[in-house]
């Protein structure tokens, strides 16, 4: 997180003041608890959901929550799907393909705009033009709409997903990224750099992206929320997530003609995503906070008043 | 502008895509294919292709609809009035409310008040809209009959629902940059001299509300094309038969030239809605001017 140089002394171990950090923030470490257990539910489903999310039970179709299951054992706590298949297990499911899109998107997208954004703004110069033109022509389009055109044409699927999310996501980290390094490129460290002979290479990859990390990372996480509502929208259309695999935008399309008599069907995928892009957007929140020198101290020392921006200048992009 | 949008169209739906495939469900046969691509100018190399896909777009129509025999172009723009009317009214409802909500959160930095529009604008951001939509389907609609579920027609009782659904992500982007512009503002040494001299309160928050201004009318402006787009979601979900559910019809039907005449009106949209508000805050903003 501190922003790093070349010859900086060690930093004092951080990380443990962090954690009370977060510890002090009930808020935010709601929200990181929650994260933490989704993401716990992506990579080990079988072990944390109940039932099989795709066995399905034609004399169990849509039936309310806490319903006793037919082979005994716990009953279904949030209720049963259109095909009998219970929703709770499929939530737990589905939480690998939401988080999947999330992450993977995001690092792609982070990666190529990161590269991109730097060596834009570190060059100058004709790359500059070339990399800044296509970024405000894909910004100023929808980029839902893009992603849909896209996904009609080449098919859904979760590497499809990822691929277009990443394609149209990208031109925000490089903005944001070309218009920090314009001005490290200013700074001394660069200068120093440059004197001493570093390549050109040595200095974007040692001196440059260390320094963008932490806004970088403030971004990344605001850019997790947003990527997760992106794919619920794109498979509620059915341009997504294929069935029977369990996506949670699909679940709500599936239950929507069920909405006079089976509310729990869509009710519940709903709140899973606004949890999930929630602690997100808290965590972001608290992140840019601490990554602000301005007001880091405060943070970290515990004072009661914190600075009164502290939690919001801007919010989520 | 332009001119890259369409190229990139045609680049997607032609180059990477095949199509006489996108136009055929999935079983057609070869001879169905060869007889749509024979029908359609679709033979031959890409440059062929590029010659039919200007010529289509050179006419304005950008070709015939396969599924209403109608030109694209002409029934994109019947649907145009429609979604705007959507966007509008969601507009209408979230600007006024998030300005509420964002200074009277800076009016009483971290109160009760505060805490409450912090988070619950960052539920707005976090709700995914077609849910919302679906929810407020079952309170409203289902539950109590107060409102339509769905459809287009005359009277609040149709058009509230998506308006409101539409509205939580830009209320909820507002509010949180009101909030910030006024806590900037009142930080500042004119609200401190007005204090010292003995303004009254009130007299002081419409001063720092005047200069807040211009940040937060940019980003209504930013907001309007993100209610656009998140048009096409909600439109889905209450049918309103706007140029969303317009695109999601035409990629039902793999009606092509719909499609492409579809993604260009947004497109355009888009850019015309980018460069007012451009254009909005070099007027608002006497420090930075054109010349």
């Amino acid at each position: 997180m501190e922003p790093r140089t070349e010859d900086a002394p060690a930093p004092i171990p951080a990380w443990r003041r962090y954690l009370v950090a977060i510890w002090r923030d009930k808020l935010t470490l709601f929200a990181l608890l929650l994260l933490i257990f989704f993401i716990l539910a992506a990579l080990f489903p079988g072990l944390i959901a109940p039932k099989d999310p795709l066995s399905q039970s034609l004399s169990l179709r849509n039936e309310p929550p806490m319903t006793p299951a037919a082979d005994g054992g716990l009953p279904h706590l949030f209720g049963t799907d259109p095909l009998g298949r219970d929703v709770l297990s499929r939530l737990i499911h589905g939480a690998r393909v939401s988080l999947s899109v999330g992450f993977a998107g995001v690092i792609v997208s982070g990666v190529i705009g990161v590269l991109l954004g730097v060596t834009a703004g570190y060059l100058r110069g004709w790359t500059d033009d070339l990399v800044m033109r296509t970024v405000d022509l894909t910004m100023g389009l929808p980029f839902l709409v893009l992603a849909i055109f896209v996904l009609h044409v080449i098919g859904g699927g979760l590497t499809n997903i990822v691929l277009i999310l990443a394609l149209v996501r990208w031109p925000l980290y490089a903005r944001v990224s070309r218009g920090l390094t314009l001005a490290l490129a200013e700074t001394s460290i660069v200068e120093a750099a440059r004197s001493l002979g570093c390549s050109q290479r040595r200095i974007i990859f040692r001196h440059l992206l260390p320094n963008l990390m932490s806004p970088m990372l403030v971004l990344a996480t605001l850019e997790l929320a947003r990527l997760i509502l992106a794919e619920a929208s794109l498979s509620f259309l059915g341009l997504g997530i294929q069935p029977p695999e369990p996506s949670w935008g699909l679940m709500i399309s599936d239950g929507r003609p069920y909405i006079r008599t089976s509310w729990w069907v869509i009710t519940f995928p709903g709140i899973f995503i606004l949890l999930t892009a929630l602690s997100a957007n808290l965590l972001a929140t608290w992140l840019r906070a601490v990554s602000d020198p301005a007001q880091r101290w405060r943070w970290l020392t515990g004072q009661k008043r914190r600075s009164s921006g502290a939690a919001d200048d801007g919010g989520p992009a | 502008m332009l001119a890259v949008v369409l190229v990139v169209i045609f680049v997607i739906s032609n180059l990477i895509g095949d199509p006489v495939a996108l136009m055929l469900p999935t079983e057609a046969t070869a001879a169905q294919r060869e007889e749509l691509a024979e029908s359609l100018g679709l033979t031959g190399s890409w440059w062929d292709r590029l010659g039919a896909y200007l010529e289509r777009v050179a006419s304005g129509t950008f070709g015939q609809s396969l599924w209403q025999d109608v030109p694209a172009m002409q029934l994109v723009l019947g649907r145009l009035p429609v979604t705007f009317y959507l966007a509008g009214v969601a507009f209408l409802i979230s600007v006024p409310t998030a300005v509420l909500m964002g200074s009277i959160a800076a009016f009483k930095p971290r109160s009760l008040i505060d805490r409450f529009v912090n988070v619950s604008s960052l539920g707005g951001v976090s709700t995914v809209d077609f849910w919302a939509g679906l929810m407020l389907i079952m309170i409203f609609s289902v539950g109590l009959g107060w409102t339509r579920t769905g459809g287009f027609g005359p009277g609040l009782a149709y058009v509230i629902l998506p308006a409101l659904t539409l509205s939580f992500r830009a209320i909820g982007r507002i509010a949180q940059l009101t909030r910030s512009a006024m806590l900037d503002e009142y930080s500042k040494p004119y609200v401190r001299m007005a204090r010292a001299k003995g303004m009254p309160e009130h007299r002081i928050f419409f001063h720092a509300l005047k200069n807040a201004a211009i940040p937060v009318v940019t980003l209504s402006g930013d907001e309007f094309n993100h209610l656009l787009n998140g048009a096409i979601v909600v439109e889905v979900v209450f049918a309103w038969p706007g140029i969303g559910l317009l695109l999601l019809q035409a990629i039902e039907r793999r009606d092509l030239f719909l499609i492409e005449a579809t993604i260009a009106v947004i497109a355009v949209l888009a850019i015309v809605v980018n460069l007012i508000v451009d254009l909005l805050y070099t007027s608002l903003n006497p420090k930075i001017s054109y010349r």
